[in-house]
C-alpha cells in the first residue's frame, strides 16, 4: 500500500465498475430513444475488474518528444489529443499503471455547463459539444442528453441561480428558472415542498467517463500519439529553468514540453523535479457515491438532479439510481502522498461518515428509502485550494505545464482544458481567458501540506456550499501578517486574506455588534453588514486622512551595475521609465499581444536602481515575467523584497500635513511632487521610502518602510494624526474609492487579453521610446481599432439598501444586445450611485468580437446601457473617463505649511 | 504510608507536610459525597514558586496515555454469563496497596472476581488476593473433592481454581507451604463438619472469608515461632500479613446468580439500562463509619465502649474500615500482644514498624474487627449489562452513577469503533436509521478503548492538564489527593442470560 495509516480496497466483485459492463451501459442515443441495457447481470458473477488494455502495447520508449504529457487519466488524454488536432503529433502519454486507472474510472460522468463564470461555461460547453459529437459519430461515450435540474431551497440559493442562468442567457446556453410545480413534472420523483425553485439547463448531460478518456485516446493514437502504460515518471530534468528531459522507469525521453496531468498525484510528481521543484497545489479528498439497485419505474432519462443545499447530486445509473455529494468535514486522504500503485482501487467505505448524505439523498428522493443497495463508492479526488483548476505554464520551469486539479469535474472539464492547454503550449497563450485557472495564481505556501489539508474542509464542499461574492475563507488563515496587524485588530479590524496575506478590510463602528445589526450579514447579495464602516472609512479618506496597511502588495528591486536594468525595463514596459531620479511611473508590461503580463508602479531610486509595487495576487505571476525575460548573462538582479517592507498609505487630503508633522521633509505639491518618491526619516526610523501616491486617486503617500520599524511609523502616524482625524481604513474603502475614480486593477479588472488601448491608458504606451514586447500590436490597436472598451457605469432606478448587489460577472446590454460582463462593482458614495466596471464589446450574431474603430463613439453614441443582476435589468449610465464629484476639497496648498525652527 | 494517615490536610499535624509543599493553598473545597459516602476531598494548590501544574502540564499527552495505560488489561474470553472483563490500576502508594484477582471454578462454572485494598503495607493484600479464590473454591467444593484434596490427588492451591489474566502470586515457598497447609486443614475440616450442598452459595462465601481471616491471625501467633514449625523470615513474613490488612470485594457468578461478598470499602456497581436509561444498582454496602448500621454492629458488640471505639469516624480513631482481613492490632487480644512485644526473637525494630502503641488505647474486649463478609444476591437479567467492581480511590472520584454513565457512554462509542456494514438487502431507509443511532454513539467515542482507562482518565481528569497534575504530584503528598485506584468491568452476555432466564421461567 505504501502509505501508512490508508486503508486501499482492490475492488471485489461484484462491482459497478466491471469493465465488462461499464462502456456499455447508457447506450442513449438521442433523447426519446434509449437503448438502456437495465443492469441484469447476476450477483457475483461479474469478474473482478481486469482492465481491458485499449493502448499501445509494450514497445521501447521514445529517445524524444516534443510533448510528453504525464497521466492517463481524461485530462491528459485529452490534451495529448488536442495538441495532435493542431498537428503537434510528436507527443508521448505516460501512465504509470493503466488508461483511466487513477480518477477517472470511477467518475460519475456528469457534464454541466452551468458554472460559476463565463469561461467555465465556454469550456464546459466545449466538451460537451464535444461528447455529443462523438455520441453522434457512433463512438459510444454512453451520452444521455437528460438535461439537468439544479434546485433551490433557499432564497439566496435562488439568486445564485438566477445569476448563473443571466450569464448563461448571454452565452446561448439554454436555460429556465423553474418553479417547484415545474420541477414536478421534469422530475416526478423529487420531493418538492420545501423547494423555492431551480434551474433548469436541458442540454447537459450525463455519460460513461473511462469511454471518453478511451475516445481521447484512440482518436490521438490515430493521429500518432503514443500512449504508453506501466511506465512512471521519476523525474523531470530542467537545464536553464526549462524542461529538458523526464526520467521514467523505462529510461528517458528528452522533450520541449511536460505537462503534468498526473491527477492525485501530480503534487508529489511537481516535487520531483530536477534541480528546481515545482509547487502543484493540491489535496486528495475522499468523494462518497452510493449506487442503488434497479427501482422500478426509474426513468433512464431521469435529469440530473442538483441539491447542493443538500450538498447531494443525482443521476440515474443501470435503472437504479446513483447519490453522491459534496458534505461538510470531508475527510482529506493521501495526506503523505498517494501510493505508487493505486490502480483501479477505492478506499475503504465509511457508511457512518456517508450517513450526512444519505439523510439528504432520502429526502430528496423518498423512492429511495425502499430501495437496496449496490455499492458505496468512496474514491479519491484531487482539490485545490480555490476550488478551480490547475492550468497552464507554472512560475518555476518554463515549458512545465499542469493540467490538474479537477475538483470532482474531471470529466465536464476535460474537452475544454485539453483544448485551452493545448492551445497554450502551442500559441504561447490559450483561447479563452484562462486568468482564473492560471497555475501562477498560487504561491510557494500554498504547496504546504497541512495548508492544502486544512483548506480540504472548505474547497471540498465549495462545490456544493453555497459561496457569497468576496466570501473569504476561513482555513489557512493568519499565515502572513503585517507588523501592524495586533494593532488593527485591537482597533476592530475585520480582515481578509489575500495571498495567505491578512489585509483589514474594514473597522468595525461601535454599533455593529448592536442588536438592530443581528440580522446582516457579512457574506450575501444584498447589502453587506461593512456597509456603514466602509462608508466612514470612505469619507475619512476623501475629507481627512486615513492610514492603510498596504505591507501586502508584491514589491520587487531591481538592480544592474550601470545602466543595463534600464534597458531590460525599456523592453518590457510599455510606459517610458528612463525617468528622473526619484519619478515614479505607472506601466503595464505587454505580452505580445499587448495584453497586460504585468501592471506594475515602479520607482527610480536610482540610475540602475528601481523599485517594483505589484498588486498581491499577482505576487508569482509578476516575478515570472519578470524572471523569463532577464537578461542570460546575468547583468541585471532582481529581488524579491515584499516581506522586507511594510506598506503604509496615508490617505486624504490632510496626509500632507500629517507627513510633514513626523518626518523632516517639506511636503508642500511643489517640493514633494505627485508621482514622486523620496527616501527620508519618519519619527525615529530611517530609511523609509515615501512616495506620493495612494492608488484610489487621492492625494497621499505610501510609506514603505523597513518591516521592524512600521509599527513605530504607525504609532507616531496615529498619534500625531489625532487632531487631523487620522483612522484607520481596510481594503473595501480603498476598492470602492478606487471604482468610483475609475481606477481598473489589474488581476481584477485587467488581465493578459487587456491591452492599454482599451483600458484608457493608452497615454502610457510610448511608442516612440525605442522597442518594447507587444509595440507592435499596441500599434495595431492604435491605427486599427481595439476589441473592448473599459467603461465606467453607474446604475439608475437602483435603491443599495433594498436591491441586490452587482458584484462583477454582471451582464451588460447594450441597446439590448449583451456587450459583455462587469468586472468589479462597488458603491460610488460622492456619486451617490453603485458603480460598475466593465468591458464593452461589440458582438456580432454569432457571438464573435467586432473591431471598435471609434470606441469613444461606440461605447458613448446612442448607446442605452443595462446591467442584469440575477434576472433585474437596471439602466446605467456610461462615461469613459472618471466622472465628476461633486465633492468640495480644502485643497491642502492652500494651509501654510508649519514654520521649521 | 499508612492507611490511617488519610486524616483531613487541613488538620494541625499534616498541614505542615502539604505547606512544606505548596505555600498557599488558595481554594479549599472539601466535598463529601453523599451517594457513595466517602470524602472527597479536591483542592487546588497554588504556589510562588512552582507553576501551576494544571496550567503548564509537566506530563505529554502521550507520556499521560502510557502510564494511564501501564497495568491495563482486557480479557475477551466469553465464560458463561461473562462476556469479557477489563481491569486496571493505578498507584498512590508506593508500592501499590491495591491487589485484584480473577478465576474460573475447576468444577463448576462459577467465576471469581476480587478487588483487594489493602493498608498498613501490601502484604495482607496480597495474601489475601492469593488465598481467597482457592479458600472460596474449598468452600464450594463437594465431597468427593474434598475427599480427593485429603488423599493428595487434588491440589487444593492449583487444582480448584484457574487464574485467568495476570496474577501476582507469591514466590517465597516456605510462606507458600504454609499457606497451603492452611488450606488442606480447611477442606479436612470442611469435608468433617459442612461441605457445599449446591445450595449456600452465601454461606459458603461467608466461611472463605472468615477462614482465611482466621488462618492469617492464627499464622502469626508467637507460638508457632516458639513450636518451630516455621522459620524466623517465614515468620515474620506472617506477622508483616497479620499485622497490616485489606479490604475487599468478591463478584461470584455462576448463570443467572451473582454473589457480592463484600469486607470494607470496596465497592460493586450493577449498571442496569432500564428504557433507554441507565441505572446504578450498588451490590454493596461500604464497612466503615459512614454506615450507622456498621457503627451500630460494634457499638452492640462492645456495650459502653462506643465513645473510645469509634473516634474521628474511625476505629480507635486510626482504622478507616469497620471490616477487614489482618490488622491483628484490633483481633488478638492484649495479653497475645504484649506476649510478642516480648518475644525475644523478634527485634525491637521489626515490631516498631507497626507504630509506637502497638496496642491501641482503652483496648478492652476485643476482637473488635473481624472478616465476615455481607453478601448479596442478585438475579441477573438481560437488563444487567456490566458489572464494576473498584477500591474506594475511584468512588472518591466518582460517584457510583457517574460511573455507570461513563461505563455505558463508552460502551455506546465502542460499538461505533467497528466499521459498519449494511446488510445485504438492507434498504436505504434502514441503513439510514442504523447509521443515524449511530451518529449520537460517534460523540461517545473515547481515546481509551479499554474502559477501566477510560473510567482512570475521567476521575483523575479528565482533562490532560488535571491528570497530569494528579500524575506528577510529588510521593510524600500524592497521598492527601488520591488513594491507589483498581478498577474491574465485567460485561454481561445478554444474550446468554436471556436463554437462562427463558429457562429459568419455564
Amino acid at each position: 500500500m505504501g502509505t501508512a495509516g490508508v486503508k486501499c480496497l482492490k475492488i471485489t466483485s461484484p462491482s459497478i465498475f466491471s469493465r465488462r459492463i461499464l462502456p456499455s451501459t447508457f447506450r442513449a442515443a438521442a433523447p426519446g430513444y434509449v437503448k438502456t441495457r437495465l443492469f441484469s447481470t447476476a450477483e457475483g458473477d461479474s469478474p473482478s475488474p481486469e482492465p481491458v488494455s485499449l493502448a499501445t502495447p509494450p514497445k521501447p520508449l521514445p529517445q524524444q518528444a516534443r510533448v510528453v504529457v504525464c497521466g492517463g487519466g481524461v485530462v491528459g488524454l485529452s490534451v495529448a489529443y488536442h495538441l495532435a488536432e493542431r498537428g503537434w503529433t510528436d507527443v508521448v502519454v505516460l501512465e504509470q499503471g493503466k488508461v483511466t486507472c487513477g480518477t477517472t474510472w470511477h467518475s460519475v460522468g456528469l457534464v454541466s455547463t452551468m458554472k460559476a463564470t463565463r469561461t467555465d461555461m465556454a469550456m464546459t460547453r466545449y466538451s460537451a459539444d464535444l461528447y455529443k459529437q462523438w455520441e453522434a459519430e457512433g463512438e459510444g461515450v454512453g451520452w444521455k442528453q437528460c438535461g439537468s435540474l439544479n434546485v433551490a431551497r433557499t432564497l439566496d440559493r435562488m439568486i445564485h441561480l438566477k445569476r448563473q442562468h443571466a450569464v448563461a442567457k448571454t452565452m446561448g446556453v439554454e436555460s429556465q428558472v423553474v418553479t417547484p410545480a415545474e420541477i414536478q413534472d421534469i422530475c416526478p420523483v423529487l420531493r418538492v415542498d420545501d423547494l423555492q425553485g431551480g434551474l433548469w439547463i436541458p442540454g447537459d448531460g450525463a455519460l460513461t467517463a473511462p469511454d471518453v478518456a478511451m475516445v481521447f485516446s484512440r482518436k490521438a493514437k490515430a493521429k500518432g500519439v503514443q500512449v504508453i502504460e506501466d511506465v512512471g515518471v521519476e523525474k523531470v530534468i530542467t537545464e536553464n529553468g526549462r524542461v529538458s528531459k523526464v526520467v521514467t522507469s523505462a529510461g528517458n525521453i528528452k522533450c520541449e514540453y511536460f505537462v503534468n496531468s498526473a491527477g492525485l498525484w501530480s503534487r508529489e510528481l511537481g516535487k520531483r523535479t530536477d534541480p528546481r521543484r515545482v509547487n502543484v497545489p493540491l489535496h486528495a479528498c475522499e468523494h462518497y457515491y452510493l449506487v442503488t439497485k434497479p427501482i422500478t419505474g426509474t426513468n433512464p432519462l431521469m435529469p440530473v438532479i442538483r441539491d447542493y443545499d443538500g450538498y447531494v447530486y443525482f443521476r440515474e445509473w443501470n435503472g437504479g439510481l446513483l447519490g453522491g455529494g459534496f458534505e461538510p468535514s470531508p475527510k482529506p486522504c493521501f495526506h503523505q502522498g498517494p501510493p505508487d500503485k493505486f490502480e483501479f482501487q477505492l478506499l475503504q467505505e465509511d457508511w457512518d461518515h456517508f450517513q450526512v448524505l444519505l439523510t439528504e439523498i432520502l429526502h430528496r428522493v423518498p423512492a429511495m428509502e425502499t430501495a437496496e443497495i449496490r455499492q458505496l463508492v468512496n474514491g479519491p479526488e484531487s482539490f485545490t485550494p480555490d476550488s478551480r483548476w490547475l492550468l497552464g505554464e507554472t512560475a518555476e520551469v518554463a515549458n512545465y505545464f499542469v493540467a490538474t486539479g479537477m475538483n470532482s469535474s474531471g470529466i465536464a472539464g476535460a474537452g475544454g482544458v485539453g483544448k485551452q492547454v493545448a492551445d497554450w503550449i502551442i500559441d504561447g497563450r490559450p483561447s479563452l481567458n484562462m486568468w482564473a485557472y492560471d497555475i501562477r495564481r498560487f504561491i510557494g505556501h500554498h504547496n504546504n501540506k497541512r495548508f492544502l489539508r486544512d483548506r480540504m474542509q472548505e474547497s471540498f464542499p465549495a462545490t456544493a456550499v453555497l459561496k457569497y461574492p468576496r466570501e473569504e475563507y476561513t482555513t489557512g488563515r493568519k499565515l502572513r501578517c503585517s507588523p501592524l496587524h495586533t494593532r488593527q485588530e485591537v482597533a476592530g479590524a475585520v480582515f481578509g486574506e489575500t495571498m495567505a496575506y491578512e489585509r483589514a478590510m474594514y473597522f468595525k463602528l461601535d454599533d455593529d455588534d448592536s442588536p438592530e445589526n443581528e440580522d446582516r450579514r457579512m457574506w450575501t447579495y444584498t447589502k453587506p453588514m461593512w456597509f456603514e464602516a466602509a462608508q466612514e472609512e470612505y469619507w475619512a479618506c476623501k475629507e481627512r486622512v486615513c492610514l492603510m496597511d498596504m505591507s501586502s502588495f508584491a514589491k520587487f528591486e531591481l538592480e544592474s551595475a550601470s545602466e543595463e536594468v534600464v534597458d531590460f525595463l525599456q523592453k518590457l514596459c510599455s510606459n517610458d521609465i528612463d525617468v528622473d531620479i526619484g519619478t515614479i511611473v505607472h506601466t503595464g508590461m505587454q505580452n505580445k499581444y499587448g495584453g497586460f503580463e504585468n501592471d506594475t508602479t515602479i520607482a527610480r531610486l536610482d540610475h540602475n536602481h528601481f523599485y517594483m509595487i505589484c498588486p498581491a495576487t499577482q505576487q508569482s505571476r509578476a516575478w515570472t515575467w519578470l524572471a523569463r525575460h532577464m537578461p542570460q548573462d546575468g547583468s541585471v538582479h532582481l529581488r524579491d523584497v515584499t516581506s522586507m517592507f511594510s506598506g503604509i498609505n496615508i490617505i486624504g487630503p490632510h496626509a500632507q500635513q500629517l507627513l510633514a508633522d513626523v518626518s523632516d521633509i517639506s511636503t508642500s505639491r511643489s517640493d514633494f511632487r505627485p508621482m514622486s518618491c523620496k527616501k527620508i526619516d519618519v519619527g525615529s526610523a530611517s530609511g523609509v521610502w515615501a512616495m506620493r501616491l495612494t492608488h484610489t486617486g487621492e492625494d497621499g503617500f505610501i510609506l514603505y518602510i523597513p518591516s521592524e520599524y512600521a509599527l513605530h511609523v504607525y504609532d507616531i502616524l496615529m498619534s500625531a494624526g489625532k487632531d487631523y482625524g487620522v483612522r484607520n481604513a481596510g481594503y473595501y474603502a480603498l476598492r470602492h474609492l478606487r471604482i468610483e475614480n475609475f481606477f481598473a486593477y489589474w488581476g481584477l479588472d485587467l488581465d493578459d487579453r487587456t491591452t492599454p488601448m482599451e483600458c484608457g491608458r493608452g497615454y502610457r504606451v510610448k511608442f516612440d521610446k525605442g522597442d518594447f514586447i507587444g509595440k507592435a500590436a499596441l500599434e495595431q490597436q492604435r491605427d486599427h481599432g481595439v476589441n473592448k472598451r473599459f467603461v465606467h457605469f453607474q446604475l439608475e432606478d437602483y435603491d443599495v439598501n433594498l436591491d441586490l448587489w452587482p458584484w462583477g460577472g454582471e451582464p451588460i446590454y447594450r441597446n439590448g444586445r449583451n456587450a459583455g460582463l462587469t468586472t468589479t462593482c462597488g458603491f460610488g458614495f460622492a456619486l451617490d450611485s453603485m458603480v460598475c466596471l466593465g468591458f464593452v464589446r461589440d458582438f456580432d450574431d454569432k457571438g464573435v468580437e467586432q473591431i471598435l474603430k471609434n470606441s469613444n463613439d461606440f461605447v458613448m453614441k446612442d448607446a442605452k446601457y443595462e446591467i442584469d443582476i440575477a434576472g433585474t435589468r437596471f439602466p446605467a449610465k456610461p462615461s469613459i473617463y472618471t466622472p465628476k464629484q461633486n465633492v468640495t476639497y480644502v485643497d491642502p496648498s492652500f494651509i501654510p505649511a508649519p514654520q521649521k525652527v | 504510608m499508612y492507611r490511617w494517615v488519610k486524616v483531613n490536610p487541613f488538620d494541625g499535624k499534616h498541614a505542615k507536610v502539604v505547606e512544606t509543599w505548596c505555600r498557599t493553598i488558595s481554594t479549599a473545597m472539601p466535598k463529601r459525597n453523599k451517594a457513595s459516602g466517602a470524602n472527597l476531598i479536591r483542592f487546588k494548590l497554588r504556589n510562588a514558586r512552582i507553576p501551576d501544574a494544571v496550567q503548564s502540564p509537566r506530563l505529554t499527552p502521550q507520556m499521560v496515555t502510557s502510564i494511564l495505560r501501564m497495568n491495563e488489561e482486557a480479557v475477551e474470553e466469553s465464560y458463561g454469563p461473562v462476556r469479557s472483563y477489563v481491569k486496571n490500576q493505578l498507584q498512590s502508594n508506593k508500592p501499590i496497596e491495591d491487589r485484584s484477582a480473577q478465576g474460573h471454578l475447576v468444577h463448576g462454572s462459577a467465576s471469581l472476581f476480587g478487588v483487594f485494598d489493602g493498608h498498613g503495607g501490601c502484604a495482607c493484600a496480597q495474601a489475601v488476593s492469593d488465598r481467597l479464590l482457592s479458600y472460596i473454591a474449598v468452600a464450594m467444593a463437594e465431597h468427593d473433592i474434598l475427599a480427593a484434596i485429603n488423599n493428595g490427588k487434588l491440589d487444593p492451591t492449583t487444582d480448584l481454581l484457574q487464574h485467568i489474566g495476570d496474577t501476582n502470586r507469591l514466590v517465597n515457598t516456605d510462606l507458600a507451604t504454609v499457606h497451603k497447609q492452611s488450606l488442606a486443614n480447611f477442606a479436612a475440616e470442611a469435608m468433617a463438619i459442612a461441605h457445599f450442598d449446591g445450595e449456600s452459595v452465601k454461606d459458603a462465601l461467608v466461611s472463605a472469608f472468615l477462614r482465611l481471616d482466621r488462618d492469617i491471625v492464627t499464622e502469626a501467633l508467637p507460638s508457632n515461632l516458639q513450636g518451630g514449625s516455621m522459620d524466623m523470615s517465614c515468620y515474620f513474613d506472617t506477622l508483616a500479613i497479620a499485622f497490616s490488612g485489606a479490604v475487599g470485594c468478591v463478584a461470584y457468578i455462576d448463570g443467572t446468580d451473582l454473589f457480592l461478598a463484600n469486607v470494607g470499602d470496596t465497592q460493586a456497581v450493577l449498571g442496569v439500562h432500564n428504557d433507554n436509561r441507565w441505572e446504578a444498582v450498588p451490590l454493596s454496602d461500604t464497612h466503615n463509619a459512614d454506615n450507622p448500621s456498621e457503627v451500630e454492629r460494634i457499638t452492640r458488640c462492645h456495650p459502653n465502649e462506643a465513645p473510645n471505639i469509634i473516634k474521628n469516624r474511625r476505629l480507635f480513631g486510626e482504622l478507616v474500615p469497620l471490616r477487614a482481613f489482618g490488622d491483628v492490632r484490633y483481633k488478638w487480644t492484649k495479653t497475645d500482644l504484649k506476649h510478642l512485644l516480648n518475644t525475644k526473637q523478634i527485634p525491637k525494630h521489626v515490631m516498631s514498624v507497626f507504630g509506637d502503641n502497638l496496642i491501641p488505647h482503652k483496648y478492652r474486649t476485643p476482637p473488635y474487627l473481624d472478616a465476615e463478609p455481607e453478601v448479596m444476591h442478585h438475579i441477573l437479567t438481560p437488563k444487567d449489562k456490566f458489572l464494576v467492581i473498584a477500591s474506594d480511590g475511584l468512588w472518591e472520584c466518582l460517584s457510583p452513577d457517574k460511573v455507570i454513565q461513563l461505563v455505558a457512554g463508552h460502551l455506546d462509542g465502542q460499538q461505533v469503533l467497528v466499521n459498519y456494514k449494511p446488510n445485504e438487502g438492507a434498504t436505504l431507509k434502514e441503513v439510514n436509521e442504523v447509521l443515524s443511532n449511530r451518529r449520537v454513539s460517534l460523540k461517545n467515542r473515547a481515546l481509551d478503548s479499554n474502559t477501566a482507562t477510560h473510567l482512570l482518565r475521567s476521575a483523575l481528569g479528565p482533562d490532560h492538564g488535571q491528570v497530569s497534575a494528579q500524575l506528577t504530584l510529588p510521593q510524600p503528598i500524592v497521598r492527601f489527593y488520591r488513594d491507589d485506584i483498581t478498577i474491574t468491568v465485567i460485561f454481561f452476555d445478554s444474550e446468554y442470560i436471556k436463554d437462562k432466564d427463558i429457562k429459568h421461567t419455564r
